[in-house]
Protein backbone atom coordinates (compact mmCIF):
# COMPACT_ATOMS: atom_id res chain seq x y z
CA UNK A 1 0.00 0.00 0.00
CA UNK A 2 2.73 2.33 1.25
CA UNK A 3 4.41 1.71 -2.35
CA UNK A 4 1.49 2.47 -4.30
CA UNK A 5 1.12 5.92 -2.75
CA UNK A 6 4.38 6.60 -3.36
CA UNK A 7 3.98 5.81 -6.93
CA UNK A 8 0.55 8.26 -6.92
CA UNK A 9 1.81 10.80 -5.05
CA UNK A 10 5.05 11.23 -7.66
CA UNK A 11 3.12 10.70 -10.70
CA UNK A 12 0.76 13.76 -9.41
CA UNK A 13 3.71 15.85 -8.54
CA UNK A 14 4.93 15.26 -12.30
CA UNK A 15 1.57 15.19 -14.18
CA UNK A 16 1.81 18.51 -14.55
CA UNK A 17 5.40 19.02 -16.31
CA UNK A 18 4.97 15.92 -17.82
CA UNK A 19 1.96 16.79 -20.18
CA UNK A 20 3.87 19.03 -21.85
CA UNK A 21 6.84 16.80 -22.96
CA UNK A 22 7.04 14.69 -25.64
CA UNK A 23 6.09 11.04 -26.12
CA UNK A 24 9.41 10.00 -25.49
CA UNK A 25 9.35 11.56 -22.60
CA UNK A 26 6.38 10.08 -21.45
CA UNK A 27 7.34 6.51 -22.56
CA UNK A 28 10.59 7.31 -20.32
CA UNK A 29 9.29 7.94 -17.22
CA UNK A 30 5.96 5.36 -17.50
CA UNK A 31 8.64 2.52 -18.33
CA UNK A 32 10.84 3.53 -15.15
CA UNK A 33 7.73 3.94 -12.77
CA UNK A 34 6.60 0.82 -13.66
CA UNK A 35 10.23 -1.10 -13.34
CA UNK A 36 10.05 0.08 -9.66
CA UNK A 37 6.89 -0.89 -9.09
CA UNK A 38 7.64 -4.02 -9.84
CA UNK A 39 10.93 -4.29 -8.70
CA UNK A 40 9.11 -2.47 -4.73
CA UNK A 41 6.63 -5.47 -4.95
CA UNK A 42 8.82 -8.23 -5.80
CA UNK A 43 11.29 -6.96 -2.85
CA UNK A 44 8.27 -6.76 -0.48
CA UNK A 45 6.92 -10.35 -0.97
CA UNK A 46 10.36 -12.05 -1.88
CA UNK A 47 12.98 -9.91 0.10
CA UNK A 48 16.06 -12.74 0.01
CA UNK A 49 15.84 -12.56 -4.09
CA UNK A 50 19.33 -12.19 -4.99
CA UNK A 51 20.52 -8.46 -6.01
CA UNK A 52 22.79 -6.88 -8.11
CA UNK A 53 25.51 -7.67 -5.12
CA UNK A 54 25.37 -11.35 -6.20
CA UNK A 55 25.67 -10.48 -9.14
CA UNK A 56 29.28 -8.67 -8.85
CA UNK A 57 29.77 -11.77 -6.95
CA UNK A 58 29.35 -13.90 -9.62
CA UNK A 59 31.08 -11.81 -11.91
CA UNK A 60 33.93 -11.01 -10.11
CA UNK A 61 34.83 -14.52 -8.28
CA UNK A 62 38.00 -15.89 -9.09
CA UNK A 63 39.82 -12.86 -8.52
CA UNK A 64 38.07 -12.29 -5.11
CA UNK A 65 38.94 -15.73 -4.18
CA UNK A 66 42.29 -14.73 -4.78
CA UNK A 67 42.11 -11.41 -2.71
CA UNK A 68 40.28 -13.36 0.48
CA UNK A 69 43.11 -16.31 0.21
CA UNK A 70 45.95 -13.29 0.37
CA UNK A 71 44.35 -11.73 3.13
CA UNK A 72 43.77 -14.59 4.86
CA UNK A 73 47.48 -15.77 4.55
CA UNK A 74 48.74 -12.06 5.61
CA UNK A 75 46.61 -12.18 9.27
CA UNK A 76 47.22 -15.60 9.51
CA UNK B 1 21.99 20.18 -25.03
CA UNK B 2 20.39 17.95 -22.57
CA UNK B 3 21.19 20.61 -19.40
CA UNK B 4 21.71 24.08 -19.71
CA UNK B 5 23.43 24.94 -16.49
CA UNK B 6 27.03 26.17 -16.01
CA UNK B 7 29.18 25.42 -13.53
CA UNK B 8 32.90 27.01 -12.66
CA UNK B 9 35.83 24.95 -12.86
CA UNK B 10 36.54 25.58 -9.21
CA UNK B 11 33.04 24.60 -8.21
CA UNK B 12 33.15 21.62 -10.23
CA UNK B 13 36.62 20.51 -8.01
CA UNK B 14 34.31 21.27 -4.50
CA UNK B 15 31.67 19.13 -6.18
CA UNK B 16 34.37 16.06 -6.93
CA UNK B 17 35.96 16.72 -3.56
CA UNK B 18 32.53 16.46 -1.66
CA UNK B 19 31.90 13.77 -3.77
CA UNK B 20 34.43 11.38 -2.42
CA UNK B 21 35.53 12.27 1.07
CA UNK B 22 32.58 11.78 3.00
CA UNK B 23 32.01 8.16 2.89
CA UNK B 24 35.80 7.71 2.61
CA UNK B 25 36.61 9.15 6.12
CA UNK B 26 33.76 7.36 7.55
CA UNK B 27 34.68 3.80 6.44
CA UNK B 28 38.16 3.61 5.58
CA UNK B 29 40.19 3.75 8.10
CA UNK B 30 38.70 0.23 9.49
CA UNK B 31 38.90 -0.98 5.96
CA UNK B 32 42.04 -0.14 5.51
CA UNK B 33 43.17 -1.05 8.94
CA UNK B 34 43.10 -4.62 8.08
CA UNK B 35 45.29 -4.62 5.26
CA UNK B 36 47.80 -1.92 6.65
CA UNK B 37 47.84 -2.26 10.50
CA UNK B 38 50.33 0.56 11.37
CA UNK B 39 51.04 1.83 7.88
CA UNK B 40 47.37 3.07 7.19
CA UNK B 41 48.10 6.64 7.12
CA UNK B 42 50.51 6.01 4.06
CA UNK B 43 47.54 4.08 2.22
CA UNK B 44 45.76 6.74 0.45
CA UNK B 45 48.86 8.40 -1.06
CA UNK B 46 49.00 5.25 -3.58
CA UNK B 47 46.18 6.87 -5.68
CA UNK B 48 47.16 5.26 -8.47
CA UNK B 49 43.55 4.69 -9.99
CA UNK B 50 42.69 8.44 -8.83
CA UNK B 51 45.17 9.26 -11.97
CA UNK B 52 44.79 7.22 -14.26
CA UNK B 53 40.35 7.80 -14.23
CA UNK B 54 41.27 11.90 -14.09
CA UNK B 55 43.85 11.45 -16.95
CA UNK B 56 41.16 9.91 -19.15
CA UNK B 57 38.35 11.80 -18.44
CA UNK B 58 40.52 14.68 -19.05
CA UNK B 59 41.77 13.25 -22.52
CA UNK B 60 38.83 12.27 -23.91
CA UNK B 61 37.10 15.29 -23.22
CA UNK B 62 39.97 17.09 -25.07
CA UNK B 63 39.55 14.29 -27.96
CA UNK B 64 35.48 15.19 -28.11
CA UNK B 65 34.90 18.58 -26.43
CA UNK B 66 31.41 18.75 -24.29
CA UNK B 67 30.94 15.27 -24.12
CA UNK B 68 31.03 12.67 -21.51
CA UNK B 69 32.58 9.67 -21.09
CA UNK B 70 29.24 8.25 -22.59
CA UNK B 71 28.87 9.89 -25.79
CA UNK B 72 31.92 9.54 -26.45
CA UNK B 73 32.09 6.16 -26.28
CA UNK B 74 29.13 5.64 -28.36
CA UNK B 75 31.13 8.53 -31.14
CA UNK B 76 34.26 5.85 -30.47
CA UNK B 77 32.67 2.49 -30.71
CA UNK B 78 29.64 3.34 -32.58
CA UNK B 79 25.71 3.16 -31.68
CA UNK B 80 25.21 -0.03 -30.42
CA UNK B 81 28.23 -1.21 -27.95
CA UNK B 82 28.19 2.32 -27.09
CA UNK B 83 24.38 1.82 -26.20
CA UNK B 84 25.09 -0.75 -23.68
CA UNK B 85 28.62 0.77 -22.57
CA UNK B 86 25.92 3.67 -21.70
CA UNK B 87 23.45 1.67 -20.18
CA UNK B 88 26.12 -0.13 -17.97
CA UNK B 89 27.13 3.10 -16.74
CA UNK B 90 24.01 4.50 -15.37
CA UNK B 91 23.07 0.68 -13.96
CA UNK B 92 26.51 1.17 -12.24
CA UNK B 93 26.18 4.44 -11.20
CA UNK B 94 22.50 3.78 -9.43
CA UNK B 95 24.29 0.99 -7.77
CA UNK B 96 27.02 2.63 -6.51
CA UNK B 97 24.90 5.32 -5.45
CA UNK B 98 21.99 2.98 -3.36
CA UNK B 99 25.57 1.36 -1.72
CA UNK B 100 26.17 5.00 -0.48
CA UNK B 101 22.37 6.23 0.20
CA UNK B 102 22.93 2.22 2.57
CA UNK B 103 26.07 3.30 4.51
CA UNK B 104 24.55 6.43 4.86
CA UNK B 105 20.84 5.39 5.95
CA UNK B 106 22.67 2.28 8.37
CA UNK B 107 25.00 5.23 9.34
CA UNK B 108 22.55 7.29 11.17
CA UNK B 109 20.26 4.34 12.33
CA UNK B 110 23.26 3.07 13.85
CA UNK B 111 24.86 6.04 15.89
CA UNK B 112 22.31 8.40 16.24
CA UNK B 113 18.15 7.44 14.91
CA UNK B 114 18.07 3.97 16.94
CA UNK B 115 14.51 3.74 16.66
CA UNK B 116 13.56 5.37 13.29
CA UNK B 117 13.13 3.03 10.41
CA UNK B 118 15.82 2.59 8.03
CA UNK B 119 13.48 2.93 5.39
CA UNK B 120 12.39 6.49 6.12
CA UNK B 121 15.94 8.04 7.20
CA UNK B 122 16.58 6.48 3.32
CA UNK B 123 13.54 7.51 1.89
CA UNK B 124 13.92 11.16 3.11
CA UNK B 125 17.24 11.71 1.98
CA UNK B 126 16.30 10.41 -1.68
CA UNK B 127 13.68 12.78 -1.67
CA UNK B 128 15.88 15.75 -0.49
CA UNK B 129 18.05 14.85 -3.33
CA UNK B 130 15.61 14.32 -5.54
CA UNK B 131 14.34 17.76 -5.33
CA UNK B 132 17.82 19.16 -5.49
CA UNK B 133 18.95 17.24 -8.78
CA UNK B 134 15.67 18.84 -10.39
CA UNK B 135 17.45 21.81 -10.15
CA UNK B 136 20.16 21.27 -12.20
CA UNK B 137 23.76 20.64 -12.08
CA UNK B 138 23.98 24.47 -11.14
CA UNK B 139 22.11 23.49 -7.74
CA UNK B 140 24.34 20.96 -6.88
CA UNK B 141 27.51 22.88 -7.73
CA UNK B 142 26.28 26.10 -5.41
CA UNK B 143 25.52 23.18 -2.43
CA UNK B 144 29.07 22.02 -3.14
CA UNK B 145 29.94 25.87 -2.67
CA UNK B 146 28.02 26.32 0.50
CA UNK B 147 29.05 23.21 2.12
CA UNK B 148 32.72 22.62 1.84
CA UNK B 149 33.25 25.34 3.85
CA UNK B 150 31.35 23.81 6.76
CA UNK B 151 32.52 20.72 5.82
CA UNK B 152 36.02 21.64 6.67
CA UNK B 153 35.84 23.71 9.42
CA UNK B 154 33.43 20.92 11.41
CA UNK B 155 36.92 18.22 10.63
CA UNK B 156 39.53 20.67 12.19
CA UNK B 157 37.30 21.16 15.12
CA UNK B 158 37.22 17.50 15.27
CA UNK B 159 40.93 17.06 14.73
CA UNK B 160 42.25 19.92 16.43
CA UNK B 161 40.84 19.17 20.27
CA UNK B 162 42.22 15.74 20.00
CA UNK B 163 45.96 16.75 18.92
CA UNK B 164 47.16 16.60 22.70
CA UNK B 165 45.84 13.16 23.17
CA UNK B 166 47.74 11.59 19.80
CA UNK B 167 50.74 9.20 20.36
CA UNK B 168 53.11 9.10 18.03
CA UNK B 169 54.79 5.56 19.05
CA UNK B 170 50.98 4.33 17.74
CA UNK B 171 52.43 4.37 14.45
CA UNK B 172 55.91 2.54 14.53
CA UNK B 173 57.22 1.05 13.13
CA UNK B 174 57.07 2.54 9.82
CA UNK B 175 56.38 0.29 6.90
CA UNK B 176 58.36 -2.36 9.25
CA UNK B 177 57.04 -4.85 6.74
CA UNK B 178 58.29 -2.99 3.50
CA UNK B 179 56.12 -0.96 1.53
CA UNK B 180 54.01 -3.93 0.73
CA UNK B 181 50.82 -3.72 3.42
CA UNK B 182 50.23 0.24 2.67
CA UNK B 183 49.61 -0.72 -0.60
CA UNK B 184 47.33 -3.63 -0.09
CA UNK B 185 45.69 -1.06 2.32
CA UNK B 186 45.32 1.33 -0.46
CA UNK B 187 43.45 -1.68 -2.34
CA UNK B 188 39.89 -0.59 -1.07
CA UNK B 189 40.59 2.87 -0.93
CA UNK B 190 40.62 2.41 -5.00
CA UNK B 191 37.33 2.49 -4.93
CA UNK B 192 37.17 6.09 -3.51
CA UNK B 193 40.12 7.49 -6.02
CA UNK B 194 38.55 5.67 -9.18
CA UNK B 195 35.28 7.30 -8.45
CA UNK B 196 37.32 10.77 -9.90
CA UNK B 197 35.88 9.49 -13.27
CA UNK B 198 32.77 11.40 -12.12
CA UNK B 199 34.48 14.37 -13.29
CA UNK B 200 33.58 13.16 -17.00
CA UNK B 201 30.00 13.47 -16.24
CA UNK B 202 30.56 16.82 -15.21
CA UNK B 203 33.19 18.48 -17.55
CA UNK B 204 30.96 19.85 -20.57
CA UNK B 205 29.30 22.00 -18.21
CA UNK B 206 32.38 23.68 -16.82
CA UNK B 207 32.27 27.47 -18.02
CA UNK B 208 36.19 28.27 -17.49
CA UNK B 209 37.83 24.97 -18.95
CA UNK B 210 41.33 26.59 -18.78
CA UNK B 211 41.37 26.05 -14.88
CA UNK B 212 39.74 22.48 -15.16
CA UNK B 213 42.99 20.45 -14.93
CA UNK B 214 44.41 23.41 -12.29
CA UNK B 215 40.93 22.38 -10.28
CA UNK B 216 40.65 18.85 -10.87
CA UNK B 217 44.58 18.31 -9.38
CA UNK B 218 43.76 20.44 -6.33
CA UNK B 219 40.80 18.52 -5.49
CA UNK B 220 42.49 15.18 -5.93
CA UNK B 221 45.40 16.38 -3.41
CA UNK B 222 42.63 17.33 -0.83
CA UNK B 223 40.62 14.04 -0.83
CA UNK B 224 44.07 12.47 -0.42
CA UNK B 225 45.81 15.02 1.96
CA UNK B 226 42.07 14.64 3.80
CA UNK B 227 42.19 10.58 4.12
CA UNK B 228 46.01 10.76 5.38
CA UNK B 229 45.31 13.12 8.35
CA UNK B 230 41.86 11.27 9.29
CA UNK B 231 43.72 8.13 8.68
CA UNK B 232 46.55 9.06 10.95
CA UNK B 233 44.86 11.13 13.57
CA UNK B 234 42.43 7.25 14.09
CA UNK B 235 45.57 5.35 14.06
CA UNK B 236 47.59 7.57 16.74
CA UNK B 237 44.80 8.03 18.41
CA UNK B 238 43.13 4.22 18.82
CA UNK B 239 46.65 2.49 18.23
CA UNK B 240 45.31 -1.23 17.59
CA UNK B 241 41.85 -0.93 18.53
CA UNK B 242 41.36 1.15 15.15
CA UNK B 243 40.17 -1.97 13.13
CA UNK B 244 37.95 -2.92 16.11
CA UNK B 245 35.15 -0.21 15.37
CA UNK B 246 33.05 -0.40 12.71
CA UNK B 247 33.51 3.88 12.36
CA UNK B 248 36.56 4.95 13.73
CA UNK B 249 36.23 8.35 13.18
CA UNK B 250 33.29 8.96 14.99
CA UNK B 251 34.85 7.18 18.41
CA UNK B 252 37.25 10.20 17.33
CA UNK B 253 34.61 12.54 17.51
CA UNK B 254 33.24 11.00 20.84
CA UNK B 255 36.80 10.82 22.62
CA UNK B 256 36.80 15.22 22.87
CA UNK B 257 36.87 16.25 25.97
CA UNK B 258 37.93 19.81 26.45
CA UNK B 259 37.92 20.85 29.84
CA UNK B 260 34.90 18.98 30.87
CA UNK B 261 33.07 21.38 29.17
CA UNK B 262 32.67 20.37 25.05
CA UNK B 263 32.12 16.69 25.27
CA UNK B 264 29.79 14.35 23.38
CA UNK B 265 30.76 16.59 19.75
CA UNK B 266 29.69 13.94 17.42
CA UNK B 267 26.99 15.71 16.98
CA UNK B 268 29.61 17.49 14.80
CA UNK B 269 30.22 14.78 13.20
CA UNK B 270 26.98 14.15 12.07
CA UNK B 271 26.66 17.04 10.69
CA UNK B 272 29.66 16.61 8.42
CA UNK B 273 28.16 13.72 7.26
CA UNK B 274 24.87 15.06 6.73
CA UNK B 275 26.31 17.61 4.58
CA UNK B 276 28.63 15.73 2.68
CA UNK B 277 26.77 12.97 2.26
CA UNK B 278 23.87 15.11 0.75
CA UNK B 279 26.31 16.64 -1.89
CA UNK B 280 27.91 12.77 -3.10
CA UNK B 281 24.61 11.35 -2.94
CA UNK B 282 23.33 14.34 -5.24
CA UNK B 283 26.52 13.95 -7.27
CA UNK B 284 25.86 10.24 -8.32
CA UNK B 285 22.41 10.83 -8.17
CA UNK B 286 22.81 13.49 -11.06
CA UNK B 287 24.97 11.51 -13.13
CA UNK B 288 22.47 8.75 -13.07
CA UNK B 289 19.84 10.52 -14.25
CA UNK B 290 22.13 11.71 -16.65
CA UNK B 291 23.16 9.13 -18.10
CA UNK B 292 20.06 7.74 -18.25
CA UNK B 293 18.50 10.11 -20.19
CA UNK B 294 20.94 10.50 -22.31
CA UNK B 295 20.81 6.44 -22.75
CA UNK B 296 17.42 7.11 -23.81
CA UNK B 297 17.95 9.72 -26.20
CA UNK B 298 15.30 12.33 -23.84
CA UNK B 299 15.68 16.26 -24.20
CA UNK B 300 15.09 16.15 -20.70
CA UNK B 301 16.50 14.76 -17.96
CA UNK B 302 13.84 16.27 -15.11
CA UNK B 303 10.72 13.55 -16.14
CA UNK B 304 13.23 10.77 -14.95
CA UNK B 305 14.57 12.13 -11.42
CA UNK B 306 11.47 10.68 -9.16
CA UNK B 307 11.08 7.46 -10.60
CA UNK B 308 15.35 6.92 -10.79
CA UNK B 309 14.81 8.44 -7.25
CA UNK B 310 12.25 5.66 -6.45
CA UNK B 311 14.27 2.85 -7.97
CA UNK B 312 17.45 4.56 -6.06
CA UNK B 313 15.33 3.86 -2.35
CA UNK B 314 15.31 0.31 -3.66
CA UNK B 315 18.83 -0.40 -4.91
CA UNK B 316 19.49 0.89 -1.47
CA UNK B 317 17.56 -1.86 0.28
CA UNK B 318 18.41 -4.32 -2.28
CA UNK B 319 22.25 -4.27 -2.24
CA UNK B 320 22.78 -6.05 0.73
CA UNK B 321 20.50 -7.89 3.79
CA UNK B 322 22.55 -5.98 6.21
CA UNK B 323 26.16 -3.74 7.02
CA UNK B 324 28.19 -6.65 7.78
CA UNK B 325 27.43 -8.22 3.91
CA UNK B 326 27.64 -4.73 2.39
CA UNK B 327 31.21 -4.21 4.08
CA UNK B 328 32.06 -7.50 3.44
CA UNK B 329 31.05 -6.35 -0.68
CA UNK B 330 32.34 -3.30 -0.29
CA UNK B 331 35.86 -5.03 0.43
CA UNK B 332 35.76 -7.68 -1.95
CA UNK B 333 33.39 -7.61 -5.31
CA UNK B 334 33.00 -3.81 -5.57
CA UNK B 335 36.66 -3.40 -5.66
CA UNK B 336 37.01 -4.84 -8.71
CA UNK B 337 33.53 -3.96 -10.41
CA UNK B 338 34.57 0.00 -9.64
CA UNK B 339 38.26 -0.44 -11.23
CA UNK B 340 36.79 -2.54 -14.55
CA UNK B 341 34.15 0.66 -14.67
CA UNK B 342 35.82 3.93 -13.16
CA UNK B 343 39.74 2.45 -14.67
CA UNK B 344 39.36 -0.19 -17.42
CA UNK B 345 36.90 0.88 -19.13
CA UNK B 346 37.80 4.44 -19.71
CA UNK B 347 41.42 3.83 -20.28
CA UNK B 348 40.49 0.91 -23.13
CA UNK B 349 38.19 4.14 -24.55
CA UNK B 350 40.80 6.46 -24.73
CA UNK B 351 43.34 4.24 -26.47
CA UNK B 352 40.25 2.70 -28.93
CA UNK B 353 40.11 6.69 -29.53
CA UNK B 354 43.61 7.34 -30.01
CA UNK B 355 43.88 4.24 -32.62
CA UNK B 356 41.10 5.63 -34.04
CA UNK B 357 42.67 8.99 -34.67
CA UNK B 358 45.97 7.41 -35.66
CA UNK B 359 44.41 6.01 -38.88
CA UNK B 360 41.88 8.61 -39.73
CA UNK B 361 45.46 10.53 -39.75
CA UNK B 362 46.80 8.15 -42.15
Amino acid sequence: MGIAAVLVVMILCEWPNIKTQKKREKTAFAALTLLGGILAVLLVFVPDMPGPTQFMDALYKPLVNMLEKWTSERSG
Amino acid sequence: MIEKGKISAFQMGKMIYLAITPTAILTAPGITYTFARQDLWLSPIWAFSGLIAVFAALRLHRLYPGQNIVQAGERILGRFPGKIIGGAYWLFYLYLNGIIVREYGEFVVGAFLANTPLIVVLGSMVLLCAIAVRGGVEIVGRFADLFLPAFFILFLLIIVPIIPDLRVEHMLPIMGEGILPSIAGSLVLQIWFSELITTSFLLPFVSDQKKVVKSISYASIAVILTLVVSNLSTLLLLGDLTGGYTYPFLILARYINLAEFFTHLEALFMAIWVLGGFVKICVFYYVTVLGAAQWMNLSDYRPVVFPLGFLLTLFSIWVAPDYQNLTHAISTSVIFATLTMFVVVPVLLLCTAWVKKRMHAQ
